[in-house]
């Protein structure tokens, strides 16, 4: 939906607002069905999460999966053969947000099928 | 694969679009009826609108012209609203919008261009100097009047009104305006 096209996809498959070209007219924002966009008061553009585009192009993980204490995220390629995230979301039972939207997510949730206790 | 429901993202609970964006349907609608005005007149010769044709011409496009400001001014980025137009993303609704937008100021100019056209040519015979040059300039070309180039641009007004004016004599309308007519004219349709 973006007018000037300044969200975008990267070869290897992040989806990236650019702030440069951006001109903060929010309607991203309120057609992202994740809820995930948000407008920076600081730069007036539109920004979302990057997956710490600048770490995982030098082989780092994203900050938040780094982080983690619980190792309750996890962050690989799914184009790899044996990369250990494929084989989750191969042999586990794992869902995306909003199925019937057909948008093809890559963040894949496991046992989001099970109520919260 | 399942679904979620009943669960709320901030985007479905905050609006993000305010009071400008309300601002602007409000502008436009003086856009558009004052366009039609004029229309009528210039356009599908209804005389009864004369009086108002010109003035609602004007209106139109002053309130063309500041429409676009509560649209910029909520943008995070109102200098960068122009890229809307140069680098259009065409599978936006917006960026449709702009194009649409840009096409009713262009095509509006045009026309306000077109019946002024007599009043510019004869204020730059009138007047000197500097405002001789800005006169020359609006003219877009030698301050000769040109009478016999006017049947040809103004053809397809002319079309438009025979065709509203005379449904069922549409064919003999059309080739009337667009051949033989010698008789020279003044700017815009029969008075």
């Amino acid at each position: 939906v973006c007018p000037v096209g300044a969200s975008f996809r990267t070869p290897d498959g992040v989806v990236l607002v650019d702030s440069e070209r951006c001109i903060g007219c929010g309607y991203c924002v309120q057609a992202c069905p994740y809820g995930s966009r948000f407008l920076d008061e600081r730069t007036g553009c539109a920004h979302k999460c990057t997956w710490c585009y600048h770490r995982i192009t030098k082989g780092l993980k994203p900050a938040c999966v780094e982080v983690c204490p619980t190792g309750a995220r996890l962050f690989g390629d799914v184009h790899h053969e044996d990369d250990p995230v494929r084989k989750i979301i191969e042999h586990e039972r794992v869902s995306v947000l909003q199925p019937h939207l057909l948008t093809e997510p890559q963040a894949f949730y496991l046992g989001m099928d099970k109520e919260v206790r | 694969m399942f679904e979620i429901t009943g669960y709320a993202f901030p985007n479905d609970v905050h609006i993000h679009w305010s009071l400008m964006i309300v601002m602007y349907p409000y502008i436009t609608g003086f856009v558009a009826g004052a366009f039609i005005v004029t229309s009528l007149y210039h356009l599908f010769d209804r005389k009864e609108f004369k009086p108002v044709a010109r003035l609602a011409m004007a209106t139109s496009f002053c309130f063309l012209a500041v429409a676009t400001f509560p649209l910029l001014l909520h943008l995070g980025h109102p200098e960068r609203g122009v890229n809307v137009v140069i680098t259009p993303n065409f599978a936006s609704a917006m960026a449709g919008f702009g194009l649409l937008y840009t096409s009713y100021l262009i095509v509006l100019t045009l026309e306000i261009w077109f019946v002024h056209r007599f009043q510019i040519i004869e204020a730059a015979r009138r007047s000197r100097g500097l405002k001789r040059l800005m006169y020359k300039v609006l003219a877009l070309a030698p301050t000769t009047r040109a009478r016999k180039r006017w049947p040809s641009i103004t053809a397809p007004s002319r079309c438009c009104a025979a065709l509203a004016s005379r449904p069922r004599a549409s064919c003999t309308g059309m080739s009337g305006s667009s051949s033989g007519r010698s008789r020279p004219t003044r700017g815009g349709p029969r008075r």
